[in-house]
């Protein structure tokens, strides 16, 4: 298997997640990674010569959603809340209707960007270099974001009640 | 980073989050192994043109981070066109978070704007920063009169400024002083020596023209609007504020002895374009008029000026409303709170409870627009004297003030 075929295979799951998770839409996130993969293609030897070679992939991907929505008079949007939630409860299966509520409330209260970090880090589990590259901010700046998220998540008074087990899932005290 | 630093990076906020293998989205290895060859096999088939076009979008996709990046930069330094203008293309490629940093930053130039003024109070006395400095100035300030925040660099310039008129101040005491020793030592007639005095007397009661320009220039905008009579407006200026900086030179009260001299000219801008004149009028301000202007020259060219502007007068200017509704514009301006300390404190001539509310920038920020508004002159005035109490608007402050992160 060659470089592309090797970058390709480690990659294109993780990239298909990050385009649906934003358009919606299965078929129209496979169309848009295959324009985003000949983009990444054309440019290949450059881009593995970064020091971050899978930040552009995102970076492309990013502006390529953004062009699928503005033919289709949509607003590019950040996964929503529940696409946290969502992920939250899959990992703490614990979590009930009262803790569901606690947690939507407690990601209310984080900034736009907080959330943005989570959700490109966490959820669409990039590395914190191309988290960096993503959200125009160094890695310091990332981990600083998630840090205060955590650190703001830990002191909403919803979550109060909350401590994490050996197992990283949430249980109530 | 290793896939080690990586796993120990989740583990911070694996409490909080879970990994991505719960996403759900599965392919197997024949479908990925189809879908690589897709792209490359359209690779192959691309024309030289098409692979341009593809390199071309790979330069704006990195593009578009460069430019959230720039936008953020001068944001953090207070340029709002500049921060408005990349943040505008990181939005327009997509980048999440540059359309609500657009916003933030549309939001404090309508801040700015909706101050409904422009004045920068920012002086240069170097060589090479005069008419043309200010002038290229001038394009960037709203075009009204009045308050602007200023960026933060402007400040250093504004703090030399104070220093220069501090020291102008001094200067002319010491002149007077010899003014007033040489008269005494030149004439041996007392007649002669009285009047020697009385000129001398009179000259040293001039207030130093630094600080008499920008008073000049807010109060001849106020007479200006109620359609004084020019001449009487220069002279009662004058000897208004002669008669204010006597007193305040008495009790040593310091003043910001800044120039306004981009008011000035936006003033004089207003006054020709009243009187539908398309003179030029820069000429008539010498960019180094704070240096060694001299007061009465500025006085006298002003008062010809409106001379011939009130003989050619062809439209009537616009008065401003007096209706009663100035309190209700604060109310609205700055909320209940704040509007009921400024109308306790003006009437009790308290500062005391208005100024403890005064702690947050946009409150300053409403409040100067609505004085700039309100044809309450009185209340305006009370208001101004209690913002001049509290520390100055920063435009740092102002954007973390409104919550960016």
């Amino acid at each position: 298997m060659d470089s592309h075929a090797a970058f390709y295979h480690a990659e294109h799951l993780r990239l298909l997640g990050f385009v649906e998770r934003r358009v919606g839409d299965k078929g129209g996130a496979e169309d848009i990674c295959q324009e985003v993969w000949m983009v990444y293609f054309n440019e290949f030897g450059r881009y593995q010569a970064y020091d971050h070679p899978v930040a552009p992939l995102f970076a492309i991907a990013n502006y390529k959603i953004a062009k699928w929505c503005r033919a289709r008079n949509k607003v590019p949007a950040l996964p929503g809340d529940e696409i946290l939630e969502e992920y939250a409860r899959g990992h703490a299966e614990v979590f009930g209707f009262e803790e569901r509520i606690d947690l939507k409330r407690a990601l209310a209260r984080l900034t736009s960007r907080q959330r943005e970090a989570l959700v490109l880090r966490h959820v669409d589990d990039l590395p914190r270099e191309a988290v960096a590259d993503l959200m125009g901010i160094t890695e310091d700046g990332v981990k600083k974001l998630l840090h205060n998220a955590k650190q703001r998540l830990r002191e909403i008074p919803e979550l109060a009640g909350y401590q994490r087990p050996a197992n990283g899932g949430e249980v109530r005290k | 980073m290793t896939p080690d630093d990586d796993r120990l990076d989740h583990a911070d906020v694996v409490g909080d989050m879970p990994d991505v293998d719960d996403a759900g989205v599965t392919l197997t290895e024949e479908t990925l192994r189809d879908g690589f060859n897709a792209v490359m096999a359209r690779l192959d088939q691309l024309s030289p043109q098409e692979a341009r076009a593809l390199g071309e979008e790979a330069a704006s996709a990195e593009l578009a981070y460069d430019a959230y990046a720039l936008g953020m930069e001068y944001l953090d330094r207070g340029e709002l066109d500049r921060a408005a203008r990349w943040l505008r293309v990181a939005a327009d490629y997509g980048i999440t978070g540059a359309a609500d940093q657009l916003q933030h930053v549309r939001d404090l130039q309508s801040a700015v704007t909706r101050s409904d003024q422009g004045a920068l109070l920012t002086v240069n006395m170097e060589p090479g920063c005069g008419k043309s400095y200010w002038m290229s100035r001038m394009e960037k300030v709203p075009d009204t009169v009045g308050f602007q925040v200023v960026a933060h660099h402007e400040r250093r310039v504004v703090r030399e400024a104070e220093e220069e008129a501090k020291r102008i101040i001094a200067e002319a005491h010491r002149r007077a002083e010899e003014i007033i020793a040489e008269a005494q030592l030149s004439t041996h007639k007392e007649s002669d020596t009285a009047a020697a005095l009385e000129l001398s007397e009179s000259r040293a009661d001039r207030p130093p023209v630094s600080l008499f320009f920008s008073d000049y220039a807010a109060s001849l905008r106020d007479l200006f609007l109620v359609r004084s009579d020019a001449e009487s407006v220069v002279e009662s200026v004058y000897s208004a504020y002669a008669r204010r900086w006597r007193n305040y030179n008495n009790r040593l009260m310091s003043r910001p002895g800044v120039v306004d001299y981009a008011r000035l000219v936006r003033i004089y801008k207003s006054i020709s374009d009243c009187y539908g004149t398309r003179e030029p009028y820069c000429d008539i301000l010498p960019s180094n008029v704070l240096v060694d202007g001299r007061a009465d020259y500025f006085v006298d060219v002003l008062a010809n000026l409106f001379r011939r502007q009130v003989r050619d007068r062809e439209r009537s200017l616009r008065r401003p409303s007096r209706s009663g509704g100035a309190r209700r514009d604060l109310r609205n301006a700055v909320g209940h709170a704040v509007a009921e300390a400024v109308g306790e404190g003006w009437e009790t001539d308290n500062h005391t409870s208005l100024a403890k509310l005064l702690v947050d920038d946009e409150i300053l920020v409403r409040l100067h627009a609505w004085m700039a508004t309100t044809a309450s002159r009185g209340l305006a005035t009370f208001v101004q004297d209690v913002v001049a109490e509290v520390p100055r608007i920063s435009g740092p402050q102002l954007l973390c003030s409104a919550g960016r992160p």
